[in-house]
């Protein structure tokens, strides 16, 4: 074997090492889903919570609600985006909330394993989440999410806009996320203080805090608690000044507590769709019978046989191979393709929308908005591609061995291979797509 | 099963070691055999003898780090079938990439392996932990670049840069302590 010194040597290192950078096992890592290109946000089995900030601590002292006695507020009217508080309970209390300061936020990259998910029905909703219309008058968009066994992993409420789409504070945070799961939900919020303060609402203990960006005047707030074995998580964005922001977290952690809690079981049982993700051998992968005719058989004799996946969820169906040669690599991915892959079609007369000569880096700055779709993905048909179009998406200043960086789509009557090579000259991927064209 | 508690039972030549120790740790010896050998039945082999070897070694063998220690037995095991079956032009997976890598460091013929293996345990203790971790992962547990990009949501490219610089560096520094 090769170097059969070093690689063994490399196997005698410290035991530290070996068990700090041991892969994670079994259900964790099985028939999790990692297609990190090409893909659409639902489709990945990751799913990210917040993003990461850190910010200074700030002061220890929790946060009470300015209307300040803490004892009971009058239900507030209009809560400022449309929509109307619930009335108080039949004893006209609204039980108020203690924020504490949250120091920074962490991200939740929760791996849900053979991860597939529902969009909940109207009658589902009303068992999750009873009366939440009289709250989000524009409605909500509910999803469920379950592990590959059909076990419910969690519930993940939207907000939903007037337009319909999920509305966002300031153009960018969610307005209000709602997390409903059996038994615990992962902590995503460092407080500043390691045993917060709770609040008592209704017999509930609510952990609620607040976390000031400290950038576009905007805070998130948040609150978790539990009612019997459910849990509940509820973040919601709004200014960092004022009282509009507790007072729309203090209504809504209100109004759930009051309905009781979640019927999940009207979500079990789901119908488990066709799920795949497993490792193959390049042998494999070419008789593969949905798409092993698609790979190149002329690949470059320097570039060596890396990892092959075949993957299919609700979303995606495709196999995909990487070849490497040092920092060089092509990635060949091989798919069904869906109505996104046709809105990307374009014409090698467009060049415009294809031709990387066109823009400089960064491409964000250069390239018109309208275009950016197409530049940064471009498809063109098998019929069409020519040389001169392969030549055209090398991206100048980021050379490889024979070239610079590429990436785009070609499309097979239905079937559509992403490309994504660096040090490949175009010359070459067009030979490998040469005799794929007698497909056609 | 508490690590200590499993090292008991292989000193009392109780079974339930093998049992127990398969539990807790056969997912793990699964994952390295099948990163070297791309072959499920192949790596099952592999955990299998694993167990049968760490049965022959307890006693006398008290390990400090179990896990860590049936590791390096998977390992050397899985590296040994490749051999055979790369000889016999057999076997798959992504090993060849792996050892095309290593083989931008030249190996003195005239050195032991213990004498290398201090050499790169300094080494990975200079360097950064997430850059040791991602070596460590690439040419201890043969994952694919891919893997290791997506476990630091990261390009791979970014992952094949490090690990080059890395190899560059290491070659630097067993060449810088007379081993070439």
């Amino acid at each position: 074997m090769k170097n059969n010194k070093i690689a063994r040597s490399i196997g005698g290192i410290d035991n530290e090492f070996i068990e700090r950078a041991a892969p994670r096992t079994k259900a964790v890592r099985k028939r999790t889903a990692w297609i990190k290109w090409g893909m659409p946000a639902a489709a990945c089995a990751a799913v990210y919570m917040f993003f990461m900030l850190a910010i200074p601590g700030l002061l220890n002292n929790p946060i009470t609600n300015p209307n300040g006695d803490g004892q009971t507020v009058t239900a507030p009217g209009n809560n400022g985006h449309g929509g109307t508080l619930p009335e108080p309970s039949q004893n006209n209390t609204m039980y108020t909330l203690t924020l504490n300061k949250a120091d920074s936020l962490m991200p939740s990259r929760i791996l849900i394993p053979g991860h597939f998910w529902y969009s909940l029905t109207e009658s589902q909703l009303e068992a999750v989440l009873p009366n939440l219309s009289e709250i989000f008058p524009g409605g909500v968009e509910a999803t469920a999410n379950y592990s590959g066994d059909g076990l419910l992993f969690d519930v993940v409420i939207h907000e939903l806009s007037a337009d319909g789409n999920i509305a966002v504070y300031n153009q960018f945070y969610g307005l209000t996320v709602i997390r409903i799961a059996r038994g615990s939900i992962a902590e995503d919020v460092i407080y500043n203080n390691p045993e917060p303060v709770t609040s008592e609402v209704r017999g509930v203990d609510v952990t609620a805090g607040m976390f000031d960006y400290g950038q576009d005047n905007t805070a998130m707030y948040h609150a978790s608690f539990m009612i019997g074995d459910i849990a509940y998580k509820i973040s919601l964005h709004d200014s960092a000044t004022g009282e509009r922001g507790i007072n729309r977290l203090t209504g809504l952690v209100n109004a759930i507590i009051s309905n009781g809690a979640a019927d999940l079981s009207v979500l079990d049982n789901p119908v488990i769709p066709e799920l795949r993700n497993e490792r193959l051998s390049l042998a494999e992968a070419y008789s593969d019978p949905d798409f092993g005719v698609y790979l190149p058989n002329n690949v470059p004799s320097r570039f060596n046989f890396e990892s092959a996946q075949r993957f299919i969820n609700q979303d995606y169906n495709g196999l995909s191979v990487l070849w490497t040669d040092g920092l060089n690599s092509f990635d060949w991915r091989v798919s069904k393709a869906t109505s996104d892959d046709f809105k990307r079609i374009v014409s090698p007369a467009e060049h415009e929308k294809y031709d990387m000569s066109l823009y400089s880096i960064p491409l964000f700055e250069s390239v018109p908005e309208e275009l950016r779709e197409y530049v940064h993905g471009p498809v063109f048909r098998a019929d069409e591609i020519t040389l001169e179009v392969i030549q055209a998406r090398v991206i100048q200043g980021r050379q490889g061995r024979d070239g610079g960086q590429m990436y785009f789509s070609v499309l097979f009557d239905g079937i559509i291979i992403n490309i994504n090579a660096v040090g490949v000259s175009p010359e070459q991927i067009w030979d490998m797509l040469g005799e794929l064209k007698s497909l056609i | 099963m508490d690590d200590s508690r499993i090292i008991e039972l292989f000193w009392q030549r109780s079974e339930d070691a093998l049992t127990e120790c398969k539990r807790k740790f056969g997912g793990y010896c699964r994952i390295i055999a099948k990163n070297i050998l791309y072959n499920a039945e192949d790596a099952d082999e592999c955990v299998n003898d694993t167990l049968l070897r760490a049965w022959k070694a307890m006693p006398p063998e008290k390990p400090s780090r179990l896990k860590a220690f049936l590791g390096k037995i998977t390992r050397n095991l899985a590296l040994d079938r490749y051999e055979a079956a790369h000889s016999q032009k057999r076997g798959g997976g992504s090993m060849e990439a792996v050892l095309e890598e290593l083989a931008e460091i030249p190996a003195p013929e005239a050195t032991g392996v213990g004498e290398l293996v201090q050499s790169i345990n300094g080494f990975l203790r200079s360097e950064p932990t997430e850059n040791a971790d991602i070596f460590v992962k690439r040419y201890w547990y043969f994952h694919n670049v891919n893997e290791i990009a997506d476990e630091y949501g990261c390009k791979a490219n970014k992952v094949a840069s490090i690990l080059f610089r890395m190899r560059g560096r290491l070659k630097q520094k067993l060449e810088s302590e007379g081993f070439m």
